[in-house]
């Protein structure tokens, strides 16, 4: 969720809400320290406040889980949501640190302000990349796909260069493409099997066939040590492709020993490992994106269950 | 440029994509998976483990008093029952059910019978969880001048005490002892502008003084300062007869704790009688002197004294023992007028030891206050033949003087005595000369340190409890007394106040 420019005035009064609840919470603790000389602690009536409001705040953090689990039921806007999650997040943390008193306690107490500590550190850090890593992404993965479908679609990218490269080089002709139809001769036939429940078939787009191009063989060395590597293992493959400038300069190399008709396929080629190369990095970008909640979201529901533990003992030993 | 279009590309994606994870997702499912079983594993755990486990609820450490009961909660707990009454507007104020097990084994005084009960329960001023160094005692002002500031609202009766509300010459009354220009009444006569003088000697006399000469020679080493000699006066410090009690080694009366840091009471055998020997000389020269005990009766004194110039004179008419006596003398055969009874003469003895004691120039009421009795005059309280007839009045010198305060003068001790006894010294412009002077420094001189670190004050602590205690030094009454297993089990406690659990 964005933050800044055009988007502040929708967080502008939660932040302004955030401020004011927390000045008032110290101002609270401060005036009753003041007259005890201690910070006031868990069971004393603004500690006691400020551990309900502050475990309330965890109950309602957590539902956002839950709210993405039931999309369809329509619980306010994902959006509300989520700017209640950051800002009411947020205010938890000040609001419990008064709660404890400002000490550790004992051992449970300390491993739920650890907890706390680890969830809304982890929770600000992804907020952070959340405000420009997209935007990056946005400028430097202009091929960017759903994150989940690279692998697959990589496989799909694969199976496409290899038909182009048999097709040029004349291992197969036209006629023997998978998938081919009516006009399979004019055309190289390229699709993907989708299926949305129980409906499967295959969505085709078509490009111009190329013919078998003689004097190719650097194409097909080329393609089986380089490209195809490339395309199945990414950059956890061995081949030069996995750098721009040395991909470049790989195809330029190529195009040089190739006979003019066999630049075209070339190029469709070098722009199927430039996209692979692209989501090699929006992979990258997703993997920081969304790392965070490797953290936030685990120690979020172990937080929530010791939460209740610590409420239970401390209501019974009151 | 790419390829494809995200049209083309987007015609690849099954249209179900979103009910695969992706591994990120996978990864965060299973971390989830792997923290909520840790953490069930944990609270498991803790279940299993029972009460060594109850170590991981609590807030903090207990108290080094307490470290015994930090895994049995229920030592103190009574369980979905607040311990404290005063914090949550929830719970009815007034003693808690729990307050039984603190008083198990410490039945604490009331504060006062005319006070309005605040605060409520033993947890609402001592609390616990703080730490193993944490004092139970240390309370913030807050616990005592929200009565002590303003008196008038939180007693039951009216009350004569003037209201606190911090350590400082505004804010705090004069100590009483002060304020109410108490005098000693210790009934002992003592003289320390005379006593702090070198040899105690009076300006303008000839005498010389004492010198350590005058002293027993077991006793001249105790008061023989670096460098004198013999023929050197004695000179006299606060030290010579005030020790700070400790621990161990002193044997205390009169009040002062053993370790408090007070003052151990001056005793005549200790710090007395050195100068002041209570002894009388023998009939004969040639025969040691009479020891008199310190602390005994006159009448006591009296047959003491008769006996033991009757065990003399015995020993000197030896003729006595030899001289054959009738079982059934003659009556006339000893004329009366020709011979003086052997009870006359010990008893003149005796009357002339107790002239020495009691009117003598070392005698007992140098220092002590004699009474007579029967409604006569001192000067016929001696009579031959009869024992005194006056008693010494029982000296009373407080051992502690501040009735509501505390003061450690171990704590004090890198101080020089001069600076808040000044009229002990012989050389003060105000030195003592009568024992009725109450040496005990006023409040002007405690807040050059006790109070806020400035230009004015040092920055010692200054907060209520420095000085005083809530409760009273009144023996508890009604403590229980546990066998070892259950008291170390905490299990005594707990039974113990079931009794009042509703």
């Amino acid at each position: 969720m964005l933050l800044g420019g055009e988007h502040w005035k929708r967080h502008r009064n939660w932040c302004l809400f955030v401020v004011v609840a927390t000045a008032a919470a110290f101002l609270w603790a401060a005036a009753v320290m003041r007259q005890t000389s201690a910070w006031p602690g868990g069971s004393s009536i603004p500690g006691f406040t400020f551990g309900l409001v502050g475990g309330g705040i965890i109950v309602f953090e957590v539902l956002l889980w839950f709210r993405k689990q039931v999309r369809a039921w329509r619980i306010g806007r994902a959006r509300a949501w989520l700017r209640a999650h950051i800002w009411l997040g947020l205010l938890s943390f000040p609001l419990l640190v008064l709660h404890s008193g400002f000490h550790l306690g004992g051992s449970l107490s300390t491993v739920l302000m650890l907890l706390l500590v680890i969830v809304v550190l982890s929770g600000i850090w992804g907020l952070a990349l959340q405000q420009w890593l997209p935007k990056y992404m946005l400028d430097q993965v202009s091929a960017e796909t759903i994150y989940s479908q690279i692998d697959q679609l990589s496989i799909q990218l694969l199976h496409e260069a290899r038909r182009l490269v048999d097709v040029v080089c004349g291992t197969i002709d036209s006629a023997g493409i998978e998938g081919a139809g009516e006009e399979a001769g004019e055309h190289l036939v390229v699709g993907a099997v989708r299926a949305a429940g129980r409906v499967r078939g295959k969505v085709l787009e078509t490009r111009a066939a190329p013919e078998a191009i003689s004097g190719c063989e650097p194409l097909r060395d080329f393609f089986a040590t380089q490209v195809a590597p490339f395309l199945e293992h990414g950059n956890k493959s061995r081949s030069v492709l996995r750098l721009p400038g040395r991909a470049s300069q790989a195809f330029q190399d190529l195009a040089g020993r190739l006979p003019k008709p066999a630049h075209e396929p070339l190029a469709t080629l070098e722009d199927f490992c430039n996209q692979k190369r692209q989501w090699e990095q929006q992979k990258r970008l997703h993997f920081w994106l969304h790392n965070w909640l490797w953290l936030h979201f685990p120690l979020s529901l172990a937080l929530l269950v010791l939460m209740f533990v610590h409420a239970w003992a401390a209501v019974k030993f009151w | 440029m790419p390829h494809e279009t995200g049209k083309q590309r987007a015609s690849k994606i099954p249209l179900d994509y979103f009910r695969h994870a992706s591994p990120l997702d996978r990864w965060r499912l299973w971390l989830a998976i792997i923290a909520l079983a840790a953490t069930l594993a944990w609270i498991g755990w803790a279940v299993v483990n029972g009460k060594a486990a109850q170590l991981r609820y609590s807030p903090g450490p207990l108290a080094e008093a307490h470290a015994l009961w930090d895994d049995q909660c229920e030592a103190c707990h009574i369980p979905f029952q607040p311990i404290k009454a005063t914090n949550l507007p929830l719970v009815a104020r007034g003693t808690r059910p729990a307050d039984e097990r603190c008083r198990n084994c410490h039945a604490g005084a009331p504060h006062h019978a005319m006070s309005i009960a605040v605060p409520d329960s033993c947890a609402d001023c001592h609390h616990e969880h703080a730490g193993r160094n944490a004092s139970l005692v240390r309370m913030p002002d807050f616990t005592c001048v929200q009565c002590h500031a303003n008196l008038a609202e939180h007693s039951t009766v009216k009350t004569l005490y003037k209201n606190v509300e911090r350590f400082d010459l505004n804010h705090h009354p004069e100590f009483s002892l002060i304020r109410e220009k108490a005098a000693d009444p210790g009934h002992l006569k003592f003289n320390h502008q005379l006593h702090m003088s070198p040899g105690m000697h009076v300006a303008g006399k000839a005498d010389p003084g004492w010198t350590l000469a005058k002293l027993a020679p077991s006793d001249r080493g105790r008061y023989r300062l670096a460098g004198q000699r013999d023929t050197d006066r004695v000179v006299l410090e606060c030290g010579s007869c005030h020790r700070i009690a400790s621990a161990s080694g002193n044997t205390l009366s009169g009040g002062a704790d053993p370790g408090s840091g007070h003052m151990q009471p001056v005793t005549y055998e200790n710090d007395c009688r050195a100068c002041h020997p209570l002894s009388v000389e023998a009939a004969r020269g040639d025969q040691p002197s009479i020891e008199i005990v310190h602390g005994q009766s006159p009448a006591v004194v009296h047959r003491r004294l008769t006996e033991d110039y009757l065990g003399r004179y015995l020993a000197e008419q030896d003729s006595i023992l030899d001289a054959r006596v009738e079982s059934m003398p003659l009556p006339g055969k000893l004329s009366p007028d020709k011979t003086l009874p052997v009870r006359n003469v010990i008893n003149a003895r005796v009357l002339a030891a107790e002239k020495t004691l009691y009117q003598g120039q070392q005698s007992c009421a140098l220092c002590h206050e004699l009474k007579p009795t029967g409604g006569i005059e001192l000067v016929e309280a001696l009579t031959l033949g009869q024992a005194p007839r006056f008693d010494i009045v029982k000296t009373a010198v407080p051992a502690v003087w501040f009735r509501s305060a505390k003061f450690n003068h171990t704590a004090h001790r890198s101080m020089q005595c001069r600076d808040c006894h000044a009229g002990a010294y012989a050389d003060s412009p105000a030195a003592s000369t009568h024992s009725s002077d109450v040496m005990i420094p006023g409040i002007a001189n405690c807040v050059q340190c006790h109070g806020p670190p400035s230009a004015q004050a040092g920055g010692a602590r200054y907060d209520c409890t420095e000085c005083h205690r809530y409760h009273g030094r009144e023996a508890n009454p009604g403590l229980s007394h546990f066998d070892i297993e259950s008291f170390i089990s905490g299990s005594s406690l707990k039974n113990a106040a079931k009794v009042d659990s509703p």
